[in-house]
């Protein structure tokens, strides 16, 4: 039996809360969740209802050594913290692009997950490598896809991992230079790789740790040049 | 009500912790951890049942807390609410990414859960609060109630709910959303 839309929307956060969906499922829940404010009041509306429950985990004290271990990697000059923060810098630029703060936050979960789980780079590396490889990825994986750039060609390929069609809609590529405003580089298929060409201003921007994401746009791409739906993965490059 | 009052106090220091937190307090971070470590790692041993994988996830937990406490929205959810999500999130995730699967209580339990268990926990329990949902959840179908919890505690998804039951996706979905929109309804009289 099939409620009304708003009845639908609550059982669809009320599963997200409690973690029920997987794949296309989870993937929507996701960006509904970056994108909807009211939908992301109803999943923390569930997460609340559900929280008296957690009376009956036994609490269990962890390890002494494990305060120690997480404020080591608090305090470690790594190179990932620093990405982490200048992701941030280049992320809030969006926010005059019509991104609501939901949006943003969800943004930066998924770049500081991407960032957590990425050893920082030990060596020195060449400002301009002829080729860059960006992984982007969703916390938790729902959207993944790798975007290779090769310098001499001056084009891009995109291999689509997981993403999921998004009825009527399309999926646009950016890249995010330090500092600036995102770059579209074109809509892309969920459906197998795909090669696009460079434009010549956003050419001079692919370097490494540059930020390319995936938002999802109106069909035809984004009405206005900038990114206006939610990001559903983001990653940065580097060289190979 | 003093057990009310210590709650709201706990609610308020967490809140002005992670308030501090997202200005870049360490100290504050240990607070929040020492108030909330031992709680937060008995979930992640339930859902991840194994110790150096739930320190992990633990770890993991605490270093999202530090990035992003200034997301939290204390007008939005309680700071247990919001650290329990995260933790418990983050163990799913390491959990479906590893595609294993755990033991849980299989479905013909759910009568003696229902029953027996949720009840009893109901009544032996101080919080008044835990008193009320365990009882709505106690008014749902046995085969409800257990897919709920399980999905809660153990973190499965429907479909693992469906295989561990033996029954078809379609059918794992009904009863659970039914079984939410009873509980919403018995939450909210």
């Amino acid at each position: 039996v099939t409620g009304s839309g708003e009845e639908e929307r609550d059982l669809l956060a009320a599963e997200y809360a409690l973690g029920l969906l997987e794949g296309d499922e989870l993937a929507r829940a996701r960006q509904l969740e970056a994108s909807s404010v009211p939908f992301a009041d109803a999943v923390a509306g569930w997460q609340e209802r559900f929280t008296p429950l957690w009376d009956e985990i036994a609490e269990v004290q962890p390890d002494p050594s494990l305060w120690a271990r997480i404020e080591k990697r608090l305090t470690a000059p790594s190179a990932a913290n620093d990405n982490v923060a200048r992701i941030e810098k280049k992320l809030r630029v969006w926010r005059g692009y019509g991104l609501g703060a939901t949006a943003i936050a969800a943004s930066l979960a998924l770049v500081v997950g991407i960032q957590s789980q990425r050893e920082p780079p030990s060596a020195v590396e060449p400002q301009r490598p002829e080729v860059l490889l960006a992984s982007l990825a969703s916390e938790g994986e729902s959207a993944s896809l790798s975007v290779a750039y090769d310098r001499r060609a001056n084009s891009l390929l995109v291999k689509p991992g997981r993403l999921a069609g998004i009825g009527g809609r399309a999926h646009e590529l950016w890249i995010i230079p330090a500092g600036g405003t995102p770059i579209s580089l074109g809509l892309i298929s969920g459906t197998g790789p795909q090669r696009l060409s460079v434009g010549g201003e956003a050419a001079g921007h692919f370097r490494p740790n540059a930020a390319i994401a995936v938002s999802v746009e109106p069909s035809g791409g984004s009405p206005t040049g900038a990114p206006t739906g939610p990001v559903i993965a983001a990653g940065e490059l580097l060289p190979v | 009500m003093p057990p009310d009052s210590l709650e709201t106090n706990d609610r308020r220091l967490l809140v002005d912790a992670l308030a501090r937190v997202a200005d870049k307090s360490r100290s504050a971070l240990e607070e929040v951890y020492s108030r909330t470590s031992a709680k937060l790692f008995g979930l992640c041993l339930r859902i991840l049942g194994d110790e150096g994988e739930a320190e992990d996830a633990l770890q993991d937990a605490y270093i999202k807390v530090w990035r992003n406490a200034g997301s939290f929205d204390p007008a939005r959810s309680s700071p247990i609410t919001w650290l329990a999500a995260i933790a418990r999130n983050g163990a799913i995730d390491r959990l479906r990414s590893q595609g294993k699967s755990r033991s849980t209580q299989p479905i013909e339990a759910a009568d003696d859960v229902a029953d027996a268990g949720a009840d009893a926990f109901a009544a032996a329990s101080a919080n008044q609060e835990h008193r009320r949902l365990t009882g709505c959840i106690a008014e749902l179908e046995a085969r409800q109630a257990w897919a709920i919890r399980t999905a809660f505690f153990d973190g499965l998804s429907y479909s693992e709910l469906a295989a561990q039951s033996n029954v078809p996706l379609g059918t794992m979905k009904s009863w659970v959303r039914r079984g939410l929109l009873r509980l919403k309804e018995c939450l909210g009289r």
